[in-house]
């Protein structure tokens, strides 16, 4: 009795076959990424400012990214790489600056990845707590530390996302491109919330945001100047004997005004003594970082 | 409406629950201009911010300025005198203060500190009254919306509240204080005949809305901790007399205290472990409460509907009394358009081309309806063709004579 052979239901016809034939699929075997181990702090940031060649910037122009990178370099670290070639949608939350981190814990080679509000932990693990006071003179000092970053996350921070350029239409709308930019949108950042452009009364939907500039820069005059009178010709803010919380975002925010727009620089600038607090602690800031290099 | 050019006329939010208003920058405000110009400045309660120049109310007129918001009040205040405000009754104005700025007494340093503490009040403070009045949904439904609906007419009662609630949305999503999820958009279900009611409570709800009356909470426990700290054992933080850091704590506390929220967590909260802070804010009451009259409030408009608070300020803005030479000119003005109007009538009237209808009857005795141009023909409705020929026709001299125009 002779076999049966297994005739396929479909077959490609001759002609498509030959077709085919100057086509052929070749399969490659799967190749996989190097991977290095984690033996250093590796941190996440959005790019530096555009810089000339050979006198490239480690530090951040997102303020968010520089805050913890002053923060990391004012607790002490040495040698901490830093990249900014990865987007923020790859990172925890959809946010930078992450730490990769070397993981004691469970030995793995890629080491454990850390968001943004947990880089204060890793460090407190790393170099030892603060005492009560966080590096503070006394209780006054430190009380007193959370008003002057209220001001800097607040009036500073809302002059600087109002100088942001607006997204092109094209990309933004036509083209559906998101945002290259980290910033929060500035009706999130005032206290109370700008009314809406057609108005709360109109019968038209709401759309926009009344923004008052004249109001917003005459705030920031009003903060930079207090900034001013409160850093005075002490080495830290509000006397402390080291670096402190309000330093690393004081930092971060004259370093990127210093390389915003005209209206915001200058009027920086115009404080002597802000300008050389600030120089000062950028070469502190540096020194701590060095670029990510794959071939390390 | 201020009684002359130059009275200081302060726009806010209309007052309730025994406070100059119901919103802290408003209170601030009033605060600010008692003690700077006591008896020098009228209130206006207003309900339409879209009238003020940053969109937001309080706004402060004086003359043909307009000052808003609350930071640049507070600044055009200071620089005034009371010399150069005159007192809006003679028989009851108080002795004037002998300075405008509230804060006259301050050095630098202390300025400094108080620019951020206020803005560490505004923002910490505000996103809790803000939280309160709008964002739980039990005080939104209960006071608030009924508060400000109480404001409008139809049909702005229906949606102005809701658009300011949402204002702030964009803000509490941001710091987690945004607690009203979509459960308030579903639509319920009509309950037929013996059918029980689903129970609603979801427990992932109730963890949600625990975990974020603990935030609240601990925003509360550090904000209010901070300024217990901070007053310490004294009457006011600087020198035993308020400052602007003082009006600006005191109408954040008053709003959380005075007002009937049916959720008291902040004003328990404030009642039972931070005293010292209502105190203060009673003081300040007490010393700052506006005794300057109250205008009667502004009738409703339906020009309020005009979505553009630019055009509508420009149309409601007072007219400034002209000059006699202002008037000379736009007199010229009007008299050199009617002339022009008039002498282009007059030229076509006299020397403009005479234009008539008139009937022309074609071979087929077919009528249509031709415009004579002076002396010319221009029939209307005939075919190309048909006007070629005519032209060829007069050319020649000869014609049948079709197509001639017939008065």
């Amino acid at each position: 009795m002779p076999m049966a052979t297994a005739h396929p239901l479909l077959t490609v016809p001759p002609p498509l076959a030959k077709l085919f034939s100057y086509f052929p699929l070749k399969t490659y075997p799967p190749s996989k990424p190097a991977k290095r181990p984690i033996v250093d702090p590796l941190l996440w940031v959005h790019p530096p400012f555009p810089s000339v060649p050979g006198k490239e910037s480690v530090l951040s122009a997102d303020v968010e990214c520089l805050k913890w990178q002053a923060h990391i370099a004012l607790r002490g670290f040495r040698n901490v790489s830093v990249r900014w070639d990865v987007s923020q949608d790859g990172a925890l939350n959809g946010r930078l600056p992450n730490l990769k981190s070397p993981s004691e814990r469970t030995k793995d080679p890629d080491g454990e990845l850390i968001a943004a509000q947990d880089i204060p932990t890793w460090i407190d693990e790393k170099v030892g707590a603060l005492d009560d006071l966080e590096g503070y003179k006394d209780v006054h000092s430190r009380d007193e530390s959370h008003a002057w970053i209220a001001l800097l996350e607040g009036d500073v921070h809302a002059a600087l996302a109002m100088a942001q350029p607006l997204p092109s239409f094209f990309y933004h709308t036509v083209l559906q491109l998101p945002p290259t930019t980290a910033q929060r949108p500035v009706e999130s950042i005032l206290t109370p919330p700008p009314a809406p452009l057609s108005g709360f009364a109109s019968p038209l939907p709401p759309y926009g945001a009344r923004l008052s500039p004249n109001a917003i820069s005459a705030r920031y005059r009003d903060a930079i100047a207090a900034l001013s009178e409160c850093v005075g010709q002490h080495e830290w803010f509000l006397g402390s004997p080291g670096p402190t919380a309000l330093d690393a975002a004081a930092f971060a925010y004259l370093h990127v005004l210093l390389h915003a727009e005209d209206d915001l620089r200058i009027e920086v600038a115009r404080r002597v003594n802000l300008v050389h607090w600030e120089q000062r602690i950028h070469e502190r800031v540096c020194a701590a970082f060095v670029p990510y290099s794959a071939s390390q | 409406m201020s009684h002359s050019t130059q009275t200081l006329t302060l726009h806010i939010w209309p007052s309730k629950w025994d406070l100059p208003s119901i919103e802290p920058s408003c209170i601030v405000a009033a605060f600010c201009l008692q003690l700077a110009l006591p008896g020098r400045f009228l209130i206006q309660e207003c309900t339409d911010p879209d009238a003020s120049p940053s969109g937001q109310l309080p706004y402060l007129t004086h003359g043909h300025h307009s000052v808003a918001p609350l930071s640049s009040i507070v600044k055009y205040v200071a620089a005034l005198t009371p010399a150069s405000v005159p007192p809006v009754a003679e028989a009851d104005a108080p002795e004037p203060a002998f300075s405008a700025d509230v804060d006259v007494l301050l050095n630098p340093s202390e300025r400094a500190q108080r620019i951020a503490w206020i803005a560490h009040m505004e923002s910490a403070l505000g996103d809790l009254v803000a939280h309160a009045f709008y964002s739980v949904s039990a005080n939104y439904a209960a006071v608030m919306h009924p508060t400000l609906s109480s404001f409008y007419k139809f049909p702005q009662s229906y949606y102005v509240p809701r658009r300011i609630r949402q204002a702030y949305q964009a803000r509490f999503e941001v710091n987690g204080l945004w607690s009203t999820p979509g459960e308030e958009s579903e639509v319920e279900k009509p309950k037929r005949f013996g059918e029980k009611e689903a129970e609603k409570d979801d427990p992932k709800q109730i963890f949600k809305n625990a975990f974020q009356r603990e935030r609240v909470l601990e925003k509360s426990r550090a904000a209010f901790g901070l300024y217990t700290r901070l007053l310490g054992d004294k009457n006011f933080f600087f020198y035993d007399r308020p400052t602007t850091l003082d009006l600006t704590l005191a109408s954040h506390i008053l709003l959380l205290i005075n007002a009937p929220l049916p959720d008291t967590l902040l004003s328990s909260l404030l009642s039972s472990s931070y005293p010292a802070l209502i105190s203060h804010a009673r003081r300040v009451l007490g010393a700052a409460v506006p005794s300057a009259r109250v205008l009667p409030p502004e009738r409703y408009r339906l020009g309020a509907l005009l979505p553009y608070p630019s055009f509508r300020s420009w149309w409601n803005e007072p007219r400034v009394p002209k000059s006699e030479e202002e008037k000379r000119f736009e007199r010229m003005r009007w008299r050199w358009i009617g002339l022009a109007v008039v002498g282009s009538i007059g030229y076509w009237l006299v020397w403009g081309p005479k234009l008539r209808l008139v009937k022309v009857a074609d071979e087929d005795g077919d009528e249509s309806l031709a415009i004579v141009v002076g002396g010319d023909t221009v029939v209307f409705g005939a075919d190309e063709d048909e006007e070629e020929e005519e032209e060829e026709e007069e050319g020649d001299g000869g014609g049948d004579g079709d197509g001639k125009a017939e008065p």
